[in-house]
């Protein structure tokens, strides 16, 4: 990471590059204007015990790219998350990975991809996974296209459930407690979430 | 050292193992071959202690019972599994899962050296994009590292090629006298090659047949179905 900014306000115009870490907890509503041939790279987390509620509105000009990276650990708390990237230049870019890991925590996750009719040769990717650590958490996810051409690229994917049985024995039958076990899995879950693509 | 008595493991309401009686000696090495699906991963999973596996009987190691203690702490006393399948898990690298075990991180890159596996191993996470034959080489790896009293292999030998199969016997010949040894195969040539022990035919979820290595020539001959006949 370039460069840590110590988030103040809600409106951001980025026109040159950025990669910066942000809290949503201080937040109601973030708004993210990327500019012509800009590039964005933002990681969203949300520190503190409480609830957060927030609406990330991310507006792409021609040939702008943004990255959206979201890592929540609600351990008794309840993340909301809404985004809304609008594409309203052709050519430009998003790829959005938002994950949850929810101990009797909730999270919910609400993600809408836009992109106008002559907007064109544009790429949209969008992923939300979670997993429930036990059975008092819960995870809500909603995804909306809203794709008005055919001449774009768009994905979208979604993922709720337990950390992996098998991996869980395998880590186990290698000395790690279950705590332990669960521990390293939900780190390689944070962790892998800047690798992959679809 | 590892005593198991009338060993009877169900999966889902259905009786899969059916009765076992097996002794291994630290320093004996037993093998262990049967048809497919007659239960061998099965009985070794019971051992490591797969939780959703029912079982019933006694699996003492040294007088202790094992299936009173869960599969965690079955690793801590001892006991190791070279997995069938072992899975990938991206997100933590190699060294990392395993450096609870071992600091010795000079050792492991020899280890990794000896074993021909890339030289950025380490690094790279955890069987990811691994081929077949490097997973199981994995095993091999890790089990340099624990230092366990039982190791079970199974089909450590399914995916490794020429060389790597002489590398992995010399490491088994090696160590063979620290441990005690199950090892699962379909290929009685590298049992043969292992100098077992014992030979035992697992077929549908019991030992028919414990002998010595005559016992894998029988079996090249006859085939499973006869011999014993
Ligand atoms: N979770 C499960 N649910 C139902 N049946 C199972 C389960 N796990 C294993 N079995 C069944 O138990 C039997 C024994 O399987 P196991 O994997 O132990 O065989 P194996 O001797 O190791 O075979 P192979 O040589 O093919 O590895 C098989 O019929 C298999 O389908
Ligand atoms: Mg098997």
């Amino acid at each position: 990471m370039n460069k840590v900014l110590v988030m103040l306000e809600n409106n951001y115009i980025i026109d040159k590059s950025l990669e910066t870490k942000i809290n949503i907890a201080d937040f109601n509503t973030l708004n993210f204007k990327i500019k012509s041939n800009a590039k964005a790279c933002l990681f969203f987390e949300a520190k503190g015990n409480q609830d957060s509620n927030t609406k990330i509105n991310v507006e792409l000009d021609e040939n702008a790219s943004c990255e959206l990276y979201g890592f929540f650990k609600n351990t008794k708390k309840k993340t909301n998350l809404i985004t809304n990237v609008i594409h309203k230049g052709s050519k430009s870019k998003c790829n959005q990975d938002f994950r949850f890991v929810n101990k009797r925590g909730k999270s919910s996750f609400e993600g809408k991809i836009t992109v106008p009719k002559d907007v064109v040769k544009c790429e949209s990717h969008m992923l939300n996974k979670n997993i429930l650590l036990d059975t008092h958490s819960d995870a809500f996810a909603k995804p909306e296209l809203d794709i008005n051409n055919d001449d774009v690229i768009c994905t979208h994917g979604c993922t709720i459930g337990a950390l992996d049985e098998d991996h869980m024995f395998y880590l186990q039958s290698r000395g790690y407690t279950e705590d332990e076990a669960t521990e390293i899995l939900v780190e390689a879950f944070a962790h892998m979430r800047t690798q992959e693509h679809i | 050292m590892l005593e198991l008595k009338d060993i009877k493991v169900k999966i889902n309401e259905t009786n899969i193992i059916k009765g076992v009686n097996l002794n291994v000696k630290q320093g004996e090495l037993h093998a262990l071959i049967g048809p497919n699906g007659s239960g061998k991963s099965s009985l070794a999973n019971a051992i490591v202690g797969r939780e959703q596996y029912e079982t019933t009987g006694s699996v003492k190691l040294n007088d202790l019972e094992l299936l009173e203690l869960d599969v965690t702490e079955r690793a801590k006393e001892g006991v190791f599994m070279s997995f069938q399948s072992p899975p990938s898990i991206p997100g933590i690298t190699n060294y990392k899962l395993l450096s609870q075990f071992s600091k010795q991180y000079e050792k492991y890159l020899e280890d990794i050296e000896r074993l021909k596996l890339q030289s950025g191993w380490a690094q790279r996470d955890f069987n990811d994009g691994a081929s077949g034959g490097e997973k199981k080489k994995n095993e091999i790896l890790q089990l340099l590292h624990i230092n366990p009293k039982l190791v079970i292999l199974d089909e450590l030998d399914t995916g490794l090629d020429v060389d790597a199969l002489k590398i992995v016997k010399e490491l088994i010949n090696e160590h063979k006298n620290k441990f005690g040894w199950i090892v699962i195969s379909h290929n009685s040539s590298v049992l043969r090659s292992l100098n077992p022990t014992h030979v035992h035919i697992l077929k549908d979820g019991k030992i028919t047949n414990t002998g010595s290595v005559e016992l894998l020539n029988n079996i090249d001959e006859q085939g499973f179905s006869d011999v014993g006949k």
